[in-house]
């Protein structure tokens, strides 16, 4: 489409990428590539010892232990019929995981001396936690020996001191979707009103070859572009420093990530149609960010909202964005991969949507 | 209604037939009927409010009426259209907004070609500068230079030398005047304007009188 590369690359400029520095965008794109690849060739195995307090919980769960271990790239050593005194699990066979049952219910522990364990460890014991698909599973740190009263009572410690109150590993990967799709919204929010404001827009619309669809499709892909950039920047850095796992279908998680983005990048720009200056757009914004915050299943499961909150959960790209990348990352399941359909009807809605709020732009110009 | 054929010697360049524009139910321009030839230079006066920068941008395409047709003539080429603040990207460097106006026009980017509107008003010592670092008068110079150099046929200004001191405005005139590629020069403004040189015209209550 004509004009199309052109508004997109003007876009990019706006938001800094000046073409000189378009080299070094892509040198540290490579660099990105190549870490991911390392990351995911060169990771050691790591050592497990999963202690359980009866032959029977990993009698029950073999299947899930089993997929565990090939998931994760892990030597899994077992420990069991030590008997509920979880300090001698760690202590005396050097577990570094503990299941152990509590009213017919399993609940996870982990031990780590090493920041970088701990989350490495953290990650692996949510995993197992999921894997063990008994609802909602705790998973409890292990502090060693400040605490004296941890052998005590298993009581005691999970109820007054084990809470892990440590990085949430799924609520890193949701705060990172959650600003890649707001991200998308806000560019576009904004960026008619700015044009409007600055005298830019009767320039662009002047221009030769330049259409309204040309308009709106370049700002949706520079925004589109800056999103993913950003989302896969802080990715990288959740994997490398808090040993995010990275599991699942990759297919799955791009295309999730590509219609998420691009659908809330489409409603920005209908949004911008919308309004009168950039203050309102700034309002929007702050609205749009507080439902993707409290209805975008990013606080609470969708399933708890009332059925109001719902519908507008379901017009949110985030509320099938969520599930799909955090249990593709921690179960390298892909059972959510029937949410890219939403997405994709998402996408359409709000292409539509841009498409009728241009029709009505123009007429006040 | 009101009417008025400009056209010297050929058939229009840009016909508006019966043009009316409402901004919700406000009516802003009634039945405008207006015919834009080569060599035709207009001023447009009137006042606050009284639609002439609705009429610039009906003409150059950027609005669309909401009744009645613009039709373009024998124009063959982009309308420029300068409004009557901004115009720029105000993150960008004048070099940078030159650089976006000829892409968007599909233009040669050779700096020869395209450096002379700059030196010929004056702002060439502007052209690394943030455009958000120049003053009102000085950004209007650059994006009147940004939007010669990527030739368009006609060129619709509105209030061009509102912010530009009688030095620079001389000097603005002067280059506008002697471009060749501009077929015609249309201005809006508040004041009856060099009358030996352009068509005055009023625009009173959304008509258009000579």
């Amino acid at each position: 489409m004509k004009g199309f590369q052109q508004v997109c690359i003007k876009e990019l400029m706006e938001y800094g990428f000046r073409p000189y520095n378009f080299l070094k965008i892509l040198v540290v794109a490579v660099l990105i590539v190549v870490i991911i690849a390392e990351l995911r060739v060169g990771r050691e195995q790591l050592t497990v010892n999963i202690g359980a307090e009866t032959e029977h919980l990993f009698g029950v769960y073999e299947a899930q232990l089993e997929r565990l271990q090939s998931m994760a790239n892990l030597q899994l050593h077992r420990t069991n019929n030590v008997g509920s005194n979880i300090s001698r699990y760690f202590t005396e066979r050097h577990a570094d995981i503990v299941v152990l049952l509590r009213d017919d219910k399993p609940q996870v522990f982990y031990r780590a001396y090493l920041v970088q364990d701990k989350y490495k460890l953290k990650r692996i014991a949510q995993t197992l936690a999921l894997t063990l698909d008994h609802g909602p599973i705790p998973v409890y740190l292990y502090k060693g020996e400040n605490y004296k009263d941890f052998d005590k009572s298993l009581s005691k410690v999970v109820d007054h001191y084990s809470n892990d109150t440590s990085v949430d590993l799924a609520m890193i990967l949701k705060i990172n979707l959650l600003f890649s799709v707001f991200i998308a919204f806000a560019l576009n929010a904004v960026s008619l009103p700015k044009e409007r404001e600055e005298g830019t827009l009767f320039f662009l619309l002047t221009a030769k070859d330049v259409t309204w669809r040309a308009i709106c499709l370049g700002k949706t892909f520079a925004a589109c572009i800056v999103a993913i950039i950003t989302f896969v920047v802080v990715w990288v850095v959740s994997v490398v420093f808090y040993s995010v796992p990275i599991g699942g279908n990759h297919l799955t998680v791009a295309l999730t990530v590509l219609l998420g983005v691009s659908s809330s990048a489409f409603f920005g720009f209908f949004i911008s149609t919308l309004v009168n200056n950039q203050l309102q757009a700034y309002m929007a914004c702050v609205l749009y960010f507080l439902c993707l915050l409290l209805l975008g299943d990013f606080s609470y499961p969708i399933t708890t909202l009332s059925s109001y909150s719902k519908t507008v959960a379901y017009l949110l790209p985030l509320s099938f964005m969520v599930k799909p990348l955090c249990t593709s990352s921690f179960y390298g399941a892909n059972e959510y991969g029937y949410f890219v359909v939403p997405l994709f009807a998402q996408c359409l809605l709000y292409g539509y949507l841009c498409k009728w709020g241009v029709t009505r732009y123009k007429r006040f110009i | 209604m009101s009417s008025l054929d400009l056209s010297h010697d050929s058939s229009p360049l840009i016909v508006l037939s019966n043009v009316s524009k409402l901004y919700g139910k406000k009516q802003v321009l009634h039945k405008v009927n207006l015919a834009v030839c080569a060599q035709d230079r207009v001023n447009i006066v009137g006042a606050n409010g009284s639609g002439k920068s609705t009429l610039l941008r009906v003409l150059a395409g950027i609005s669309t009426p909401s009744e009645g047709a613009r039709t373009i003539g024998r124009l063959n080429g982009a309308v420029g259209f300068l409004p009557a603040k901004g115009g720029l990207y105000q993150s960008l460097t004048v070099a940078e907004n030159l650089a976006v106006y000829q892409a968007l026009n599909n233009e040669d980017c050779t700096p020869s070609k395209n450096l002379t509107f700059f030196e010929n008003l004056g702002v060439m010592s502007y052209f690394d500068v943030p455009v958000a670092n120049l003053s009102t008068g000085s950004q209007k110079l650059c994006a009147l230079a940004c939007i010669l150099s990527v030739k368009p046929m006609g060129l619709v200004c509105d209030e061009p030398f509102a912010g530009i001191d009688p030095h620079n405005g001389e000097r603005m005139l002067q280059c506008l005047l002697d471009v060749p590629f501009l077929q015609f020069l249309v201005f809006a403004g508040h004041e009856v304007f060099q009358p030996e040189l352009f068509v005055q015209m009023s625009l009173v209550n959304g008509g258009i009188t000579v």
